[in-house]
């Protein structure tokens, strides 16, 4: 990992676009986060028949 | 024969003895159909995952990863997101009224329109066929790869693999033997991450190498490819494009809930569809990446196939290759059962002879199989385009046809048959006028995937014909009962309450989806450092 560091802030870092990307992805990756949320809700709300 | 081959050989009569044994247990239309409405939330994602993935994945998608460098391509991630618009919406409506076909969810919602029904049905087929020129193909170059013959051998044994499974099977032995196969590929597919970035020197190590064989491949989001689309655009077009294909706009995908036992086995689909999808295409992606710093002068298309034969151990590799094939013939099987059953069931019984039986309905899907097969089949062996870009021409008909429609038919009470039908028709002219201007060298502005402009034009032309009239009080009181607003729809069913199971089940999903999200970060950003 030390040598992989030491390679990208020889490149100039994490650049803020590679920030944005991670954003991203983090944002991208969360779909079932969310639709958990959406799971308690609905089920709690009644629209769910058995 | 070596080791490899053997072991594929093996994997491929079980699985055509696991078909045959399923296809005696069907017994009716609804067994054939929709495999009896009795499936649980494993086979319902495993069905889910092998078909929307599969080979246009496994083999396409990963022939453009190779090229371009994954780090773009974790934007696709987008479908897993349109998971959530279908299975908490059209998907479960459609379920709930009980219907077998995409073509027969609009044309009850609309006063049983035999309009919409050819039209929709029409838009299918095309899609199929286009799905299953991808599917051939694909299968086709993984066979060649293995058995080291010609395209054209592979794409014939692919035909005759995927006809005799869809004759014999019908749904319930295409849903297990989808998820047999993509548990087995998801598995091998995983592991293979491991032992790749091991090949390579540790997964630090392969970063570097990959970014030594093309500077920028692995650290930048162009890949180190300043001639392909930037990714803003990138992001905007198939991101878009992918999200919109899991929203259900895809027959494909749409049609798997028509299987789920109930309707909290729909939304536990989704959920758990999308981490799974998530999780595999993370490694997915990210393995195909350290092939091209292994291997970074191979045909791009047969990069993973070239992985499971050469660079990872050859259990690992083989039960993977009978994996990614039998992945393929089981969508192959979808996809050409659902172009048959809208052959025979939407257009020649209920347009042409509303009278015929069970057994003939089935006996037409049968010979509608071995035509769409055999146009297919003709179509794949002249290999039209790039692999992937056959999915995403089928896809995107479905996108741009049937994503307006399924969402003005499910959100929106004042949607009329003939806003729909206009809807339709347009749809398929425009998409299909926007792709020969193209051929003819004539793009359009911005440069979008053709399925985004029609998209705009379907509607459109909708809304302004709904608004020109009014929608049945029969329509309006399907729409009602779709939507569970209705009195009878109230009276007739009983509410699901959120028990000890729900608890377990969404605190599992949640905790996965934090695992994952923390090991993206510390493998893709080293955080913490």
């Amino acid at each position: 990992m030390d040598i992989l560091r030491q390679e990208l802030f020889k490149k100039g870092g994490y650049a803020m676009k590679d920030i944005l990307v991670l954003i991203g992805v983090i944002l991208m990756s969360s779909a079932p986060l969310v639709m958990a949320g959406m799971y308690v809700h609905w089920i709690k709300s009644g629209k769910i028949y058995k | 024969m070596t080791g490899i081959q053997l072991v594929v050989v093996a994997i491929s009569i079980a699985f055509i003895g696991v078909s045959i044994f399923l296809g005696t247990k069907v017994k009716s239309l609804d067994d054939y159909y929709v495999a009896g409405r009795n499936a649980g939330v494993f086979i319902c994602t495993g069905t889910l995952l092998a078909s929307f993935l599969s080979v246009g994945t496994i083999v396409g998608q990963a022939e453009l990863v190779y090229l371009q460098g994954p780090m773009r391509w974790n934007f696709i991630w987008w479908c897993f997101a349109g998971f959530m618009v279908l299975f908490f919406g059209p998907g479960l409506y459609m379920r709930r009224q009980k219907v077998k076909t995409t073509s027969e969810f609009f044309s009850q919602r609309f006063d049983n329109s035999r309009g919409l029904k050819v039209a929709s049905a029409v838009t299918i087929i095309i899609g199929m066929i286009a799905f299953n020129v991808s599917m051939f193909l694909g299968i086709g170059v993984v066979i060649a790869e293995l058995f080291q013959c010609t395209t054209t051998t592979g794409i014939l044994i692919s035909i005759a693999l995927t006809v005799f499974i869809a004759l014999i099977g019908g749904q319930m032995s295409v849903i297990v033997t989808d998820t047999i196969m993509f548990v087995l590929f998801a598995i091998t597919g995983i592991l293979m991450f491991p032992v790749l970035a091991n090949s390579a020197g540790g997964w630090a190590n392969a970063i570097l190498t990959m970014d030594e064989v093309v500077p920028g491949y692995m650290l930048t989001l162009q890949g180190g490819n300043e001639s392909i689309s930037p990714v803003l655009f990138f992001i905007c077009n198939m991101g878009l494009f992918s999200f919109f294909s899991g929203t259900g706009a895809d027959p494909r995908v749409g049609t798997r809930t028509f299987v789920a036992k109930d309707e909290k086995t729909v939304l536990r689909t989704a959920l758990l569809g999308s981490l799974l999808g998530l999780i595999f295409i993370f490694f997915f992606q990210t393995s195909v990446g350290i092939i091209r710093a292994i291997a970074p002068d191979i045909e791009a298309r047969t990069a993973f196939a070239y992985a499971c034969m050469n660079l990872v151990p050859p259990l690992i590799g083989s039960v993977a290759m009978a994996g990614i094939i039998f992945a393929g013939v089981s969508t192959a099987t979808t996809t050409l059962s659902l172009g048959a059953f809208s052959i025979a069931s939407d257009i020649i019984r209920d347009v042409f002879k509303p009278d015929m039986e069970e057994k003939q309905v089935m006996k037409v899907s049968w010979i509608a199989i071995l035509v769409l097969a055999a146009i297919s089949g003709g179509l794949a062996i002249t290999e039209p385009a790039v692999l992937f870009y056959i999915t995403i021409f089928g896809q995107g008909l479905f996108v741009g046809t049937f994503l307006p429609t399924f969402i003005a038919a499910c959100y929106w009470k004042g949607t009329t048959e003939k806003g729909v039908l206009a809807g339709m028709i347009t749809g398929i002219v425009v998409y299909f006028g926007i792709t020969l201007l193209g051929q003819a060298g004539i793009s359009l502005p911005f440069g979008f995937h053709q399925a985004h402009y029609t998209i705009v034009a379907t509607a459109l032309v909708l809304f302004v014909v709904s608004k020109m009239g009014k929608p049945t009080d029969t329509s309006l009181e399907y729409y009602a009962d779709m939507r569970g607003i209705s009195e009878k729809a109230k009276a007739s069913q009983v509410v699901a309450e959120f028990d000890h199971g729900d608890k377990v089940f969404v605190t599992a999903i949640v905790c996965a989806t934090l695992v994952l999200m923390a090991l993206l970060c510390y493998l893709f950003y080293f955080i913490p450092l």
